[in-house]
């Protein structure tokens, strides 16, 4: 009987292991990579010629005065790199006062490819100025690098438009 | 050679090879039979045989039409060299004129019928798919792939092994026709058991309920394998009858081998095995003799016919009975929820309103069951009356036995194992009443031809329609058959032309891949395709979009280890992370290569937790249970305050809880539960989940005109990266860029 009991516990150990495996984190995906190929490109103002192909989502179509646009409740942009060491992403923009007016004070939260890089709280209107390094293994060469910007709260103006900050220049330096 | 000269010639030497390799296993075991048993029993005692050595040259990769005619030739030659072509068994008395001029002519129109529909180009559903779609890739592959997509590949293959032989020479209708053999043998070897215990007209009678009936000739001339099956089995318990009343122990081979054999052809037929375990310690137990030694000779002979598939599926799936048992053998190639869905659809055909619908069914109506055994059968009562004969009570019991995996499946097809015993006891309880009897059988012959059976029973019962004679004969061009009448077909071959060699197509719902050589990954036959298939929904259903944003905040603190640990049970939902982050000081950690990370269960799909992409996640794949964990460990202990996971919002009822264990590895609690917040939608989630199909190495997508989401696909190729690569009646072919 004994074999027969010792065959049986056998089978169900070697079907029903304790540990279950580890793996390494896996090759990170680049949600830029969904945006098609592109030229190379780090850094990018509002008025640049051709802006529009590198805004993702929640920047306003519209340039105004010639330098700035509006942005909604998460702009965000894409960028290809030649490298991903020794930068820092860096964006300037103006708190509106008629937006701050009506929402208090914003906090905007800084994503790298859906990754936290920082999160800054404005009470304040005026033009600000974000800058912080990247970690590398953030950054894909040669792939589509998406950069956003979570504001909180925005204005959302009776017909439903959400106005977030005035945008000005955002992308990555060294 | 023409094309009907190819199948006739797949099919007979398959049946030839069979038939020698049977009458030499029965010649070396000094077996003796009577004319009337020697042909379908001596088929039945090799197909066996046959089957494990092409699963031996198929593990070689010795696949070649060469090597299979060389094999077969030299055990043509063995048996010619023996003189065992010879048929030299004692004659069993003669049935009576009267029922020979009645049940001879019906078997001969039914045979012609069968044999023309066997023929005739395949379009049956699973042959045309599964049963035929891999043995053409083995055939392709010179032998066994280990396929993990494809979760009948994981089923025993016993009868698909000489269909894969008889494919090499006459390809898809060899295979069908080889079938048929079984159904021809199965019928005969009914009339032989009938005579030889001295029932023979019962035993004719009841090889016309089981021949003639519907569901009986539309399975057994295709490439299914149930008829095969139920033959396999009825040579078990017709052995195992020898044996007993000759109680020669060498019978016990022949009829452990089969055993063994209803295993290796289908799951469901394992019950042969202790069934003739326990008839022949029965039988010696009653007789005061040993039993031991007979049940260990039936025990090693059946396992020498399991151990193949046993030990192939243990080897490549870690579960040697896949796809089943996953929860005992955990595997990433099948998942837990599966096998449940699945189990439950078999047990739940769809438009059967009631299980009291089941008996008019299968008998009469055929559509929902798919098919119909006739309504012969609806006079099942009257088989009871076979209990006063020990024959009848042996029957019985063995329809009991055989018939008890019905509820598994109650498709109209499952009920055939054990559809020869009962069509026997049938028989015997009414053969006294010979004119009854004959009115019976020639009734249940007219009522199963053809044109008669389309009067009664559904419009789209599972049946033959006519005589395929010009279709057989291939006057009628095979594929201008198939692209008319079956429109799977026409897929295929889009498939085929459209598709490079050696590309994948994922799809939602089966195609007939035995017209393909292009792999095919139906999303829900394997881990993987269900991970694709859920990929690829997530952009369409927002319940599955990661929206729900839960995040720990705990007291600053070092920590080797975090561990989310799942605390709810009893719910049907899976659990699912999107993206797991863990924070320090407002920023996220880097994710480094020396992180090691685990999840229970589905330990396989956790790095889906980690990879930045929010059109994957990983699932449980299982129904909420407490103790289900994802867990990091950073390989040494670093500074962290928060965790984000960001989850699909089709899991309302898990509950969370954060563990954390600090360098010595104790553990704590770190937080009972997270925050909540709302996310917008990923941004290009429709070319994020098509881009991760195109990593997972699949570039074609089939998409069916009635399938969820198809209209999405049609509207937003652009978005989705798609290129239309071919369309036929509503199918379209896409190609992932």
């Amino acid at each position: 009987m004994r074999p027969r009991l010792l065959a049986a516990v056998a089978l169900l150990a070697a079907g029903c292991g304790i540990d279950p495996p580890a793996y390494p984190p896996p090759i990170q995906r680049s949600a830029a990579a969904a945006a098609g190929p592109l030229a190379y490109r780090h850094f990018l103002a509002m008025n640049d010629p051709g802006a529009e192909r590198f805004f993702v989502r929640d920047v306003s179509p519209a340039l105004e005065n010639n330098t700035w646009r509006w942005s909604g409740q998460r702009p965000t942009f894409r960028f290809v790199l030649q490298k991903n060491s020794g930068l820092k992403f860096m964006m300037d923009f103006s708190v509106a006062g008629a937006v701050l007016e009506k929402t208090g004070p914003q906090t905007v939260s800084f994503f790298i490819n859906d990754r936290l890089l920082g999160r800054v709280r404005y009470a304040t209107h005026g033009e600000q100025h974000f800058e912080k390094a990247v970690d590398p293994s953030w950054l894909k060469p040669g792939e589509n690098t998406i950069v956003a910007a979570e504001i909180r709260p925005v204005w959302e103006s009776p017909n439903g438009v959400k106005l977030g900050v005035i945008l000005l220049r955002a992308g990555f330096v060294e | 050679m023409p094309q009907a000269v190819s199948i006739l010639f797949g099919a007979a030497f398959t049946v030839a090879v069979c038939l020698a390799l049977g009458r030499i296993l029965l010649a070396r075991l000094k077996l003796a039979l009577y004319r009337e048993e020697e042909l379908p029993l001596a088929f039945l005692a090799g197909a066996p045989v046959l089957s494990l050595l092409v699963f031996l040259l198929a593990a070689a990769r010795l696949v070649y039409d060469g090597v299979f005619l060389a094999m077969g030739a030299a055990v043509l030659g063995w048996a010619w060299r023996q003189r065992l072509h010879r048929l030299a068994g004692e004659r069993l008395p003669p049935l009576p004129r009267s029922w020979r001029l009645l049940s001879v002519p019906l078997f001969v129109l039914f045979g012609l019928l069968y044999f023309c529909h066997a023929m005739a180009p395949e379009m049956s559903p699973d042959g045309s798919t599964y049963h035929l779609g891999l043995v053409g890739r083995y055939y392709r592959a010179h032998g066994f792939e280990r396929i993990t997509t494809h979760m009948y590949a994981n089923l025993s293959q016993g009868v698909e092994m000489l269909y894969l032989f008889a494919y090499a020479f006459g390809r898809h209708s060899s295979a069908a026709l080889v079938h048929f053999a079984f159904l021809a043998a199965l019928a005969s070897a009914m009339v032989g058991y009938g005579k030889r215990f001295g029932f023979g007209a019962a035993g004719f009678a009841g090889a016309s309920f089981f021949f003639f009936s519907p569901v009986v000739g539309m399975d057994g001339t295709t490439a299914y394998n149930d008829v095969a099956v139920a033959a396999v089995i009825f040579s078990v318990f017709y052995m195992l009858a020898i044996w007993d009343q000759s109680r020669n122990p060498a019978w016990l081979v022949p009829a452990g081998l089969l055993a063994g054999f209803c295993y290796a052809s289908k799951y469901t037929a394992f019950l042969a095995v202790p069934y003739a375990m326990v008839f022949a310690a029965w039988k010696l137990h009653r007789a005061r003799r040993p039993w031991l030694r007979a049940v260990a000779v039936l025990a090693a002979c059946a396992f020498l016919m399991m151990a193949p598939w046993l030990v192939r599926n243990w080897l490549w799936f870690d579960n040697p009975f896949s796809p089943f048992f996953n929860r005992l053998f955990p595997n990433p190639y099948i998942h837990v929820s599966f096998e449940q869905h699945y189990a439950e659809h078999m047990r739940n055909y769809e438009g059967l309103a009631s299980r009291w619908e089941i008996p008019l069914e299968v008998t009469v109506r055929g559509a929902a069951l798919c098919g119909l055994i006739g309504p012969l059968f609806l006079l099942a009562p009257l088989a009871l009356g076979a209990l006063r004969r020990p024959h009848g009570r042996r029957l019985l019991a063995a329809t009991l036995i055989f018939g008890s995996t019905y509820a598994a499946n109650i498709g109209t097809r499952f009920l055939i194992p054990a559809l020869p015993f009962f069509s026997l006891a049938l028989a015997l309880a009414i053969v006294r009443l010979r004119t009854l009897t004959a009115a019976l059988v020639l009734a249940h012959a007219v009522l199963s031809w053809p044109d008669v059976l389309r009067s009664y029973s559904h419009q789209y019962a599972w049946r033959l329609e006519k005589v395929l004679w010009r279709e057989a004969l291939r006057i009628k061009s095979e594929d201008e058959f198939l692209r008319s009448n079956f429109p799977g077909y026409a897929v295929a071959r889009l498939i085929e032309e459209a598709v490079p060699a050696g590309e994948k197509v994922l799809t939602f719902t089966q195609i007939p891949e035995a017209y393909t050589s292009r792999e095919i990954l139906v999303v829900y036959q394997g881990a993987f395709n269900e991970n694709l298939g859920d990929v690829l929904w997530t952009p369409l259903i927002p319940e599955a979009q990661p929206t729900r944003r839960l995040e720990f905040h705990f007291p600053p603190a070092e920590l080797r280890r975090l561990r989310v640990v799942q605390k709810a049970s009893g719910f049907v939902e899976h659990w699912s992370i999107a993206e797991f982050r863990v924070l320090n000081a407002g920023a996220e950690l880097a994710r480094s290569p020396g992180w090691r990370l685990r999840a229970h269960p589905n330990p396989w799909d956790v790095q889906r937790a980690f990879d930045a992409s929010p059109a994957t996640r990983w699932r449980s794949w299982q129904s909420l249970a407490e103790g289900m964990f994802v867990e990091v460990d950073f390989g040494e202990p670093v500074p962290v305050d928060s965790v984000q996971l960001d989850c699909a919002a089709d899991q309302w009822r898990i509950r969370l809880e954060l563990e954390g264990a600090d360098a010595e590895g104790r553990w704590r609690t770190l937080a009972a539960a997270p925050s909540e917040t709302h996310l917008e939608a990923p941004p290009n989630l429709r070319r994020l989940a098509a881009l991760e199909i195109k990593y997972a190495g699949v570039r074609y997508l089939l998409i069916h005109e009635n399938e969820f989401g198809k209209d999405d696909y049609v509207r937003r190729p652009q978005e989705w990266g798609l290129t239309l690569a071919g369309e036929i009646g509503g199918k379209r072919l896409y190609r992932i860029e």
